[in-house]
């Protein structure tokens, strides 16, 4: 909210010119035009211009709210008419008495003001005018910018929101399916019912405990991963065929942001497994890409007849953009499809995460 | 006489909860097993079943789309059984006799079972499960990603990017891409109902033409115009066609 409140001040400051600058020509056409006294002058210039200033200052409710209610956003013209000639009559009603009962014998002076009136009232309400627009302007800019920091504000928290929500990354109807396969278990293979129960549960527990910008060890993250599998495996049989174990004891304690991989996994089953008829193979490769960077990459074969690949899904985003919050760049992961194979690659910074949980 | 049941599940482990969620109904056999939509097709060609229980997201072909494919004689009553609980309206647009979630429920499926065996038994010809004219068999997304065909025994799959245009021709649609030409028995408002507007547009009657395929349009008479494809072909363009178009590219 800081723009609005620089805005306020904006308008105050605004308004303090408009009442030195009126106060000044008030006192000049006083004392240099109209040939009176300084102190006179002085005084009525002073007068007049803080009272009216005073008085006006009620039309920026005026503003206010007839911009709220009504949509379009202008000023309701009979009101706002009402309210100047309202704040043009007290002003020139109050000054004058303000103005008889400090100069006090100036009976010369009372008579002018008198005379006066309506060139008076001419001023007040080309100044009431001057006082709208001023308000008018600083409410469209303080309205537009209230509106882009909300807009902003709104769209920062709904992503942070969702990235560290990591259930989300779940997809509910491999829970479902796993739970219809598992089902079919307990008849035929209760024994093998129970064990994927505690492998889903297992599962579960890991991508649904921890926050998005949590980071664990490349061990467990894969560990994680070939639990999942063992679910998917169930499901589909000998169509889903894996090699994870070939990963190299030097990336053990690699750091790695948690679940990571399992959102790759799964995109490969979704567009591999799942679309097509013969085996597909799913395979991670871990290995040292320069001095300071590790890169990791899951490759799957995929059925082309059937399959095109248009644009990235929520998933490949997610990750995408968790990548740019932990490692400040989105581009560290990229995907690539040819001869019918996938490839998601991912580069992260090469260290040991320093306190193993 | 039993009633004849398939299986449609690209799951085995799916397709064995029905079988034995289906053990103890004695009128019904299991004729067949499919793991996709296109073996589906086959068996269901071949057996004639009263039931089948069909998965939607299948390799291949999905099971919208294999509905579409189906034989107007082979008219089974069809269960649906599927981890997506946003389909159940379009199944049921479909004729789907029943729209069980996975994890199947023993109850839901009796349930089912009861309403299937009721209809089957009182002789009354199932009402036809083959998709509606206007019915899109994409699951995913708003617009059809592909066009699936029978071709004899095999299956071609047209994906929408790679077609030029289509053209009405009698109870058909002809079907134009760079490499082939295809019938299908559709309606051209059907694919003009379904295809994104954005990329293919009517310019004739007969006509719906992918905007990016047209190369050049001439006026061939005084309320018609002939477009020229990349493929070479012409297309009549009709003078709404061509009112739709400069519409398109203003």
């Amino acid at each position: 909210m800081k723009e609005f409140v620089a805005n306020n001040k904006q308008l105050m400051l605004n308004y303090a010119g408009l009442w030195i600058v009126t106060s000044t020509g008030l006192f000049i056409a006083l004392y240099f035009f109209l040939d009176f006294d300084r102190r006179l002058a002085l005084t009525d210039a002073l007068i007049s211009s803080t009272l009216f200033f005073l008085f006006a200052s009620a039309l920026w409710f005026v503003v206010r709210f007839s911009g709220k209610a009504a949509n379009h956003g202008y000023v309701h013209l009979p009101s706002a008419i009402l309210a100047g000639s309202l704040v043009v009559l007290v002003w020139l009603y109050a000054s004058k008495m303000l103005l008889s009962w400090v100069l006090p014998q100036q009976d010369v002076y009372i008579a002018f003001i008198n005379d006066s009136l309506a060139f008076r009232a001419f001023v007040g309400i080309g100044l009431a005018a001057i006082a709208f627009l001023l308000f008018k302007v600083h409410f469209l800019l303080i309205k537009d910018a209230e509106t882009r920091y909300r807009a902003l504000h709104l769209e920062e928290l709904v992503r942070k929101t969702e990235l560290h929500a990591l259930k989300n990354q779940l997809n509910p109807h491999f829970i479902y399916n796993s739970l219809n396969s598992i089902s079919s278990l307990t008849h035929t293979n209760p024994a093998m019912a129970r064990e994927m129960i505690i492998a889903l549960s297992d599962f579960l527990r890991y991508a649904l405990k921890q926050d998005a910008m949590q980071l664990t060890t490349l061990a467990k993250e894969i560990e994680n991963v070939r639990l999942y599998l063992k679910v998917e495996m169930l499901r589909f049989g000998d169509r889903l065929q894996t090699s994870f174990d070939n990963i190299s004891p030097q990336f053990a304690n690699q750091e790695i942001p948690v679940m990571l991989l399992q959102p790759l996994v799964e995109n490969a089953i979704k567009h591999g497994v799942q679309s097509s008829t013969a085996p597909v193979a799913i395979r991670l490769d871990i290995k040292d890409h320069g001095i300071e960077t590790v890169l990791l990459s899951i490759t799957n074969n995929y059925d082309s007849s059937y399959l095109r690949f248009k644009g990235e899904g929520v998933g490949l985003e997610n990750i995408r953009n968790r990548l740019r919050l932990i490692y400040g760049n989105g581009r560290l992961l990229s995907i690539s499809a040819a001869d019918n194979t996938f490839t998601a690659s991912i580069i992260i910074p090469k260290r040991d995460l320093q306190n193993a949980i | 006489m039993p009633f004849k049941a398939i299986i449609i599940d690209d799951e085995q482990p799916a397709r064995e909860l029905v079988k034995h969620l289906l053990a103890p109904y004695n009128q019904v056999e299991i004729v067949a097993e499919c793991s996709d939509g296109f073996e589906g097709i086959k068996a269901i060609g071949l057996h004639k079943p009263h039931l089948v229980f069909l998965d939607i997201q299948m390799p291949r072909i999905n099971g919208f789309e294999m509905l579409e494919l189906l034989d107007e004689k082979d008219s089974p009553q069809i269960i649906f059984t599927t981890a997506y609980d946003q389909f159940a309206l379009k199944a049921f647009e479909h004729h789907a006799l029943d729209y069980l979630l996975k994890p199947l429920s023993e109850h839901r499926f009796a349930q089912a079972m009861e309403k299937a065996i009721r209809s089957l038994e009182s002789g009354m010809h199932p009402i036809s499960a083959t998709l509606k004219d206007n019915q899109s068999t994409n699951y995913r997304g708003k617009y059809l990603e592909r066009i699936v065909l029978r071709q004899g025994d095999a299956l071609v799959v047209i994906p929408e990017e790679t077609i030029l245009y289509l053209e009405a021709v009698d109870d058909y649609v002809k079907i134009v891409t760079l490499q082939k030409e295809m019938l299908k028995k559709k309606t051209l408002k059907y694919f003009e109902e379904n295809l994104n507007p954005e990329i293919f547009i009517k310019v004739h009657r007969s006509y719906l033409v992918r905007v990016d395929a047209i190369q050049k349009i001439e006026a061939y008479s005084k309320d018609s115009y002939l477009a020229f494809l990349k493929n070479g072909h012409k297309v009549s363009v009709s003078k709404a066609g061509y009112a739709n178009l400069r519409q398109f590219f203003r």
